[in-house]
């Protein structure tokens, strides 16, 4: 099992960061994410959204399997846990097909920020795990060290990109 | 705002993002939580939508991806 971890900032209040995250597709940066369905939403005894997406990838996708497997299509599952009162947003999100090659788990935390409640801070892990023996872990810890930051980079773009167009219209 | 993965649900799925987005900033982020005006819109997607995913055969990999929890 291979990690990669990464920590920024985003300068804006959770609440706009947070509404941009749930429409940020489609979006130039994200142009591979061909379709964003909810599966199941609803808010639980404590207050807390949850929402269920069904991500497709298509083209240059997925994005981290680009890289590692020669795969051109797939099935994302996106979980979210929003909590307005604690300003924080918790997502998972993992492919559920070509689980034979790869499977990746991407988690990110959005919080406002501690020191400052127009900024929001976001971390991102992503995990991989693979039945195959394909010597992954080498390439996996390079990936991590390169290509991960720049991915991250585009998918935050994204959203970012989204925020901007909220800011414009309201 | 996105596309459905199954075209003909597309317009439902818009019509119930444009709820919800407003929901969710005008309601939910203000603390009216038990606010529950797209419901209707969400059942009428979502009812568009598991079709689709029966007959686009994606039910299996959602019921793999749920067991393995």
């Amino acid at each position: 099992m291979s990690v990669c971890k990464d920590e920024t900032e985003f300068d804006a209040p959770w609440e706009k960061v947070s509404s941009a995250w749930l429409r940020r597709y489609p979006n130039p940066y994200s142009s591979h994410v061909v379709s964003a369905d909810v599966l199941e939403r609803y808010v639980d005894e404590n207050g807390r959204l949850h929402t269920e997406r069904l991500l497709v990838k298509q083209g240059k996708v997925p994005r981290w399997a680009s890289d590692l497997l020669n795969v051109s299509k797939s099935y994302i599952l996106e979980r979210s846990i929003i909590d307005a009162e604690k300003r924080e947003l918790l997502s998972e999100t993992f492919n559920i097909d070509h689980l034979k090659l790869l499977k990746v788990m991407e988690y990110n935390r959005y919080q406002s920020s501690m020191e400052n409640s127009s900024k929001t801070s976001i971390t991102t892990l992503a995990q991989f795990a693979s039945p195959l023996r394909l010597g992954l872990g080498r390439r996996i810890q390079k990936y991590c060290l390169k290509r991960f930051p720049e991915q991250l980079m585009g998918s935050r773009r994204g959203i970012l990109y989204v925020l901007q167009k909220q800011k414009t219209f309201s | 705002m996105s596309s459905s993965f199954s075209e003909e649900c597309t317009p439902a799925k818009q019509k119930y993002d444009t709820c919800f987005n407003d929901w969710y900033v005008n309601k939910f982020l203000k603390g009216d939580i038990r606010n529950r005006d797209c419901d209707d819109l969400f059942l009428e997607y979502k009812q568009c939508l598991m079709k689709a995913i029966k007959t686009k055969k994606i039910e299996p990999l959602l019921e793999a991806a749920r067991k393995e929890e």
